[in-house]
C-alpha cells in the first residue's frame, strides 16, 4: 500500500476528478482552495499519477468511441474495428511531460480563478497527453468559476482539442490564436481523434442547434466567427495531413441539422436577423451563423475530388471512404438545401443554375 | 455679503457627419472558358448595364448606391455613403462665486467641455440618423441588384457556352428562351 502526504491525495482526487473517477462534490472544494505546494512530490504519488493517466484516460479514450468498429484512413488504406485493432496498442501510447505533474501541482496549490497564479510554459514543450490531460481538466471544470480564467491559459486557449470540442467558449474578439491541428492528426493524436468522433459530433450538434435561441447579433456573430477559425485551421490541416476521414464528424452534424425541414431561422432567429444597425454587420451575422452550414461546399468538393481517384491510384481506399460517408449521409441532398439556405439568407448571392 | 455670478458659455461645432454601410459577396461563374475570357464575358455584360472601367473594377452609381465588381475575381462590393454637413451652436450658463480669478477659469472650462460634448453628442445622433439612410438605401437597392446580377451572370454563362460549342464543333441549332433563361445548342462534332 502506498502512503501519501495529505496534499498529494488532493493532487489525486483532482486528477480523478478530471478522469471522471471522482465526483465534482468532493474534487471542486480541493481545486477552489489555496495550499501550500511541497518541494516536490513523493515516489509513490508520481507512481499513483503515472498509473491514473495511463488507465484514466486510455479507460476514457475507449469509452468516448474507441470500442466502436470504424473505418479510418492508415496510410493508403482503410482500417476497420475497434481502435486498438485498427493501430497496434504498442503505437496508441500517451506520453505524458513533467508538465503534466506541474498541472496537477499547480491547479491541486493554487485557486485557478486567481490571476495571480500564473503557470503555463511554454506550449511547444506539451506532449499529446499533456494537451489531453488538459481538455478533460477543462472538460470537468466547463461548469465552474475557475475555468474563466483557464481560458486565457495557452494550455487550454493554445489547445487545439478544447478549441474544436468548446469552440463556443473562445471568443475570437479576445482568443485570436490560430489552433494547431498538426499534432492531432498523425500517431497518437490522430487515435484520440478517431476515439472523439462522437462526442465531437455531438458537441457541434448542440452548439448549431443553440444559434436559433440567441438574441443577441454581436454573440450570434462572435461565435459563428469562432467557429469559421477554429473550422478553417482544423480543415485546412486535415486535407494537408490526408486524413479527411477525421472531420467526417462534420458531415454526420450537419446531416443531422439539414433536415429536409430545416429552416434559416434555425441558426439566426427572425429578431435577430434585422437587429445590427448596419447592412454589413447584418451580412456578416448571417454568414456567420451559417459558420457550419457552409462547410457542406467543400465536402462536397472532397467527395468530387474522391470520384476521380482510380483504382490503381494512390489514396484509392481513402477516396472510397469519402464518397461512401457522402452517399451514407446523402450528400448531395444536404448540399443543395445548404445552397438554399445561404442563398435565403445571403442578399447579394448569385450563381450559375445548376450550381446548387 | 457673497453674490452669485453667472457665468455664460458660447460653442459651436461644425463637421461633415458620414453614414456608411457596404456588403461583398463573390460571383459564383461557372469556368466553362478561360478564367480571362470568362472576365473579358463579365466585362463586356457589365458595360452594356452601365458599368464603368475604373482601373480594376466595374463601378456603376445608381440611386446613391455605389456596385463594385472585379471581373478577374467577381468580387462585388455595394456600398452606399450619405453625408452632410451638420453647424451646431450651443450656450450653457451656470451661477458662480466669483466671476474672475482661476476658480473662475476652471468653472467656465468645466462648462465649455460639458457643451463640447453635448454638441458632439449631437453630431453623433444625426451620424447615427445618416447610418440609418445609408443602410435603407442600400437594402433597397440590393433586391433589384440580386436579380440583375443573377441575370448577368447567366447571359455570361450562356455567351460562354455558345463560344465554347463553336470551339468543339458546328452549331446545328441553338434555341434560347429569354423568358425561362434556358438555353439549349445541338452540335456536330
Amino acid at each position: 500500500m502506498k502512503v501519501v502526504s495529505r496534499f498529494e491525495a488532493n493532487l489525486l482526487r483532482v486528477l480523478h476528478f478530471f478522469l471522471k473517477q471522482a465526483p465534482k462534490q468532493q474534487a471542486l472544494p480541493l481545486v477552489l482552495h489555496r495550499s501550500v505546494a511541497p518541494p516536490c512530490l513523493s515516489r509513490a504519488a508520481v507512481d499513483l499519477v503515472k498509473d491514473s493517466l495511463a488507465k484514466g484516460s486510455t479507460l476514457l479514450l475507449a469509452r468516448a468511441g474507441g470500442w466502436r468498429r470504424e473505418r479510418f484512413v492508415r496510410g493508403d488504406d482503410v482500417a476497420e474495428g475497434r481502435l486498438w485493432e485498427r493501430t497496434p496498442p504498442a503505437e496508441l501510447g500517451l506520453s505524458f511531460s513533467r508538465h503534466a505533474l506541474d498541472f496537477l501541482v499547480w491547479i491541486t496549490a493554487n485557486d485557478p480563478a486567481d490571476e495571480k497564479s500564473a503557470w503555463p510554459p511554454p506550449a511547444t514543450e506539451f506532449t499529446i497527453g499533456d494537451w489531453l490531460l488538459f481538455f478533460y481538466a477543462y472538460e470537468a471544470l466547463r461548469d465552474t468559476l475557475a475555468v474563466v480564467a483557464l481560458r486565457n491559459h495557452a494550455a487550454f486557449a493554445g489547445n487545439a482539442l478544447c478549441r474544436l470540442a468548446y469552440v463556443e467558449d473562445f471568443d475570437p474578439r479576445q482568443v485570436t490564436v490560430r489552433p494547431d491541428f498538426a499534432p492531432w492528426l498523425t500517431g497518437a493524436g490522430a487515435s484520440v481523434l478517431e476515439a472523439l468522433q462522437p462526442e465531437l459530433a455531438e458537441r457541434w450538434l448542440c452548439v448549431e442547434s443553440s444559434k436559433g435561441l440567441i438574441f443577441d447579433w454581436e454573440a450570434l456573430r462572435s461565435l459563428g466567427q469562432g467557429q469559421r477559425l477554429v473550422l478553417d485551421a482544423f480543415l485546412q490541416a486535415v486535407e494537408g495531413a490526408g486524413r479527411l476521414d477525421l472531420a467526417l464528424f462534420l458531415l454526420q452534424t450537419t446531416a443531422r441539422l439539414l433536415t429536409p425541414g430545416a429552416r434559416s431561422h434555425m441558426w439566426i432567429n427572425e429578431q435577430v436577423r434585422g437587429a445590427a444597425p448596419r447592412m454589413e454587420d447584418r451580412i456578416e451575422t448571417q454568414r456567420a451563423a451559417l459558420a457550419v452550414v457552409g462547410q457542406v461546399e467543400r465536402f462536397r468538393g472532397w467527395e468530387r475530388r474522391a470520384r476521380g481517384v482510380g483504382y490503381f491510384d494512390e489514396g484509392y481506399q481513402a477516396a472510397q471512404l469519402i464518397k461512401s460517408a457522402w452517399e451514407r449521409w446523402v450528400g448531395d441532398d444536404l448540399h443543395a438545401r445548404a445552397q438554399a439556405m445561404i442563398r435565403e439568407l445571403d442578399p447579394l448571392r448569385v450563381q450559375t443554375e445548376g450550381q446548387s | 455679503m457673497s453674490r452669485a455670478y453667472r457665468i455664460r458659455v458660447k460653442e459651436s461645432l461644425k463637421k461633415v457627419v458620414r453614414g456608411h454601410d457596404r456588403v461583398s459577396t463573390q460571383l459564383e461563374i461557372l469556368e466553362v472558358l478561360p478564367c480571362e475570357q470568362m472576365a473579358q464575358l463579365l466585362e463586356k455584360e457589365l458595360q452594356g448595364r452601365g458599368f464603368e472601367r475604373k482601373g480594376a473594377k466595374m463601378q456603376r452609381k445608381q440611386n446613391g448606391v455605389t456596385v463594385s465588381i472585379e471581373p478577374d475575381t467577381g468580387i462585388v462590393t455595394v456600398s452606399a455613403e450619405v453625408s452632410e454637413k451638420v453647424a451646431l451652436e450651443g450656450e450653457r450658463e451656470t451661477r458662480s462665486y466669483t466671476d474672475v480669478g482661476p476658480s473662475a477659469q476652471k468653472t467656465k472650462e468645466a462648462l465649455r467641455e460639458q457643451l463640447r460634448e453635448d454638441l458632439e453628442k449631437q453630431a453623433k445622433d444625426r451620424e447615427t440618423q445618416l447610418q440609418t439612410q445609408a443602410t435603407d438605401r442600400l437594402e433597397g437597392e440590393l433586391r433589384g441588384l440580386r436579380r440583375e446580377l443573377d441575370e448577368a451572370v447567366n447571359r455570361v454563362t450562356a455567351e460562354s457556352l455558345k463560344q465554347k460549342a463553336r470551339q468543339l464543333g458546328q452549331i446545328k441549332e441553338m434555341t434560347e428562351d429569354p423568358a425561362s433563361g434556358s438555353l439549349t445548342i445541338v452540335l456536330e462534332v
